[in-house]
């Protein structure tokens, strides 16, 4: 295979290359002193603005940024000290260091350092393309005309400015900071709820590690949580297949009340379903009690729905199915609606029967659309929390040294770890790993389907 | 001898059939339901 070359369809004689290369002398200046470019060569407006926002940036950085990303290194040192006031007889707490604030302000701070570069990088353009202009005898752009572009010609920056930046302050940012923080010993062990440091792969090497319990635990969370991911996501989907084929058989009386009532749970809030569910399912719950009236089980047995591991995994399962097979059946009606149907009456002059049309026609159409849905059911099952937290919590719990039940995943083991251990790295660890093993999985398999080498994948 | 069904005769077995287990399972899916 040759190498791609990307092509750039918007090629500009004003880039930042050109600009080192051909650059006059303000425009190299304009490396240092931003807007210096623009100011001589007409840009009242445009070039000071600049200028100010670099000053702001020097101030800001030489008042508190550089304090902030020399703090990254240790994260801190002082301990809150307590300090017995003689005079007033009282306790005083000095204000010692936090970590988690020093790692949150660092990061923030290398952040903004990152954006001022790149818009340093596009003053430098600017710069050079005013010079450019001006020295052709050309029109330069004022500032209110720099401005009123952005409504005409550069109308994607206005409207994709307030959505990356939101996305990079309230995703990208936690998310590094997050990837930060599973490199530290940030736990209640040992106390390092205030002040922590840097481990380096410490976390990582504990978590892999088979021998101990945290690594133990963890190789069994994830295989259940793979194990559930792929029951989940195709008992719903081979479920949700044959109760849509029964309702759109051309035979079948009343769909549309058919299809009312499966889709009445959806009705109910799913977190409200569950809580009934798990209430049912209970010792002491109405099926139980139910069984018991009936004579099936002894009058002081009960079905150990939530109790036995192997109960609690298989009913989790079930109950997920009740839970989205009206989802699933919502989405493959309206693909079994879209199959043409000249391709049935074509296999039925063939002499196809009933069993070769499902595997030769519906199936492989439904496949072939559904494939970024099944993919996306995957991905979103791996990390379900709503059902496993409401249903079950995680129990049984049958290793007391263990932090995880039998049916936690990944995600619920996680909010575990944190929440009520507050083992903030291992979690940290626990989520970087969980988006490696998703994305990765994810990437592959869709990247393999035939929905995308046709094209085709039009759900994701 | 071999008593052959009537092609309508098989579509109306598979339709009770298709229609009975619709029903349980609308129940199934309903009755969780309605105790919300």
């Amino acid at each position: 295979m040759g190498k791609l070359n990307r092509i750039n369809e918007f090629t500009t004689p004003y880039s930042f290359r050109e600009a080192l290369r051909r650059g006059g002398l303000e425009t190299k200046l304009s490396m240092i002193l931003a807007g210096l470019g623009n100011i001589v060569h007409k840009q009242v407006g445009e070039g000071p603005s600049v200028s100010g926002a670099e000053a702001a940036y020097v101030v800001f950085m030489m008042t508190t940024g550089f304090r902030c990303i020399a703090m990254l290194g240790s994260l801190g040192t002082v301990g809150q000290q307590e300090i017995w006031d003689e005079v007033n007889q009282i306790y005083r707490y000095t204000k010692g260091d936090q970590s988690v604030l020093i790692l949150l302000y660092g990061v923030a701070v290398l952040f903004l350092t990152a954006l001022m570069a790149a818009a340093w990088h596009g003053a430098v353009k600017s710069a050079y393309k005013a010079e450019c202009l001006d020295k052709a005898g050309k029109h330069v752009n004022s500032f209110f005309e720099d401005l009123k572009s952005l409504l005409h010609e550069n109308l994607y920056r206005l409207f994709m400015t307030p959505p990356l930046t939101f996305i990079f302050g309230f995703t990208v940012l936690p998310l590094i900071f997050m990837i930060c923080m599973a490199f530290t010993n940030y736990s209640k062990i040992d106390n390092h709820l205030v002040l922590f440091d840097w481990v380096g792969l410490d976390n990582f090497r504990a978590l892999f590690d088979s021998g101990s319990i945290l690594g133990s635990t963890f190789w069994s969370v994830l295989s259940w949580t793979l194990v559930w991911a792929f029951f989940a996501t195709f008992t719903n989907y081979i479920f949700g297949m044959i109760l849509a084929m029964a309702i759109n058989r051309k035979e079948t009386k009343a769909k549309g009340f058919w299809r009312f009532c499966f889709v009445l749970s959806c009705a109910v809030p799913m977190f409200v379903s569950l809580l009934i569910m798990r209430t049912m399912l209970q010792p002491n719950g109405a099926v139980n009690v139910l069984l018991r009236n009936v004579g099936l089980i002894g009058a002081d047995a009960s079905l150990p729905f939530f109790t036995n591991p192997t109960w609690a995994r298989v009913t989790i399962i079930v109950i997920n199915i009740w839970v989205g097979v009206p989802y699933t059946l919502l989405q493959l009606t309206g693909v079994l609606q879209s199959i043409p149907e000249d391709l049935y009456e074509a296999a039925r002059v063939d002499g196809a029967n009933s069993f070769q049309t499902f595997f030769k026609i519906t199936l492989p159409y439904m496949l072939y659309i559904t494939t970024p849905y099944l993919i996306a059911t995957f991905t979103g099952n791996v990390n379900n929390f709503n059902v496993i937290y409401l249903l079950s919590s995680g129990d049984p719990v049958t290793d007391l040294a263990s932090t995880a039940g039998k049916t936690d995943l990944l995600v619920t083991w996680l909010y575990k770890l944190t929440i009520d251990k507050q083992y903030y790295n291992i979690g940290a660890v626990i989520g970087i790993l969980t988006f490696i093993i998703l994305a990765v999985g994810a990437l592959f398999t869709y990247r393999n389907s035939k929905s995308y080498k046709d094209g085709g994948g039009i759900l994701i | 001898m071999k008593k052959m069904r009537s092609a309508k005769q098989v579509r109306t077995v598979n339709n009770i059939l298709v229609h009975t287990a619709l029903a349980i399972l609308a129940a199934v899916w309903v009755f969780p339901s309605s105790c919300g």
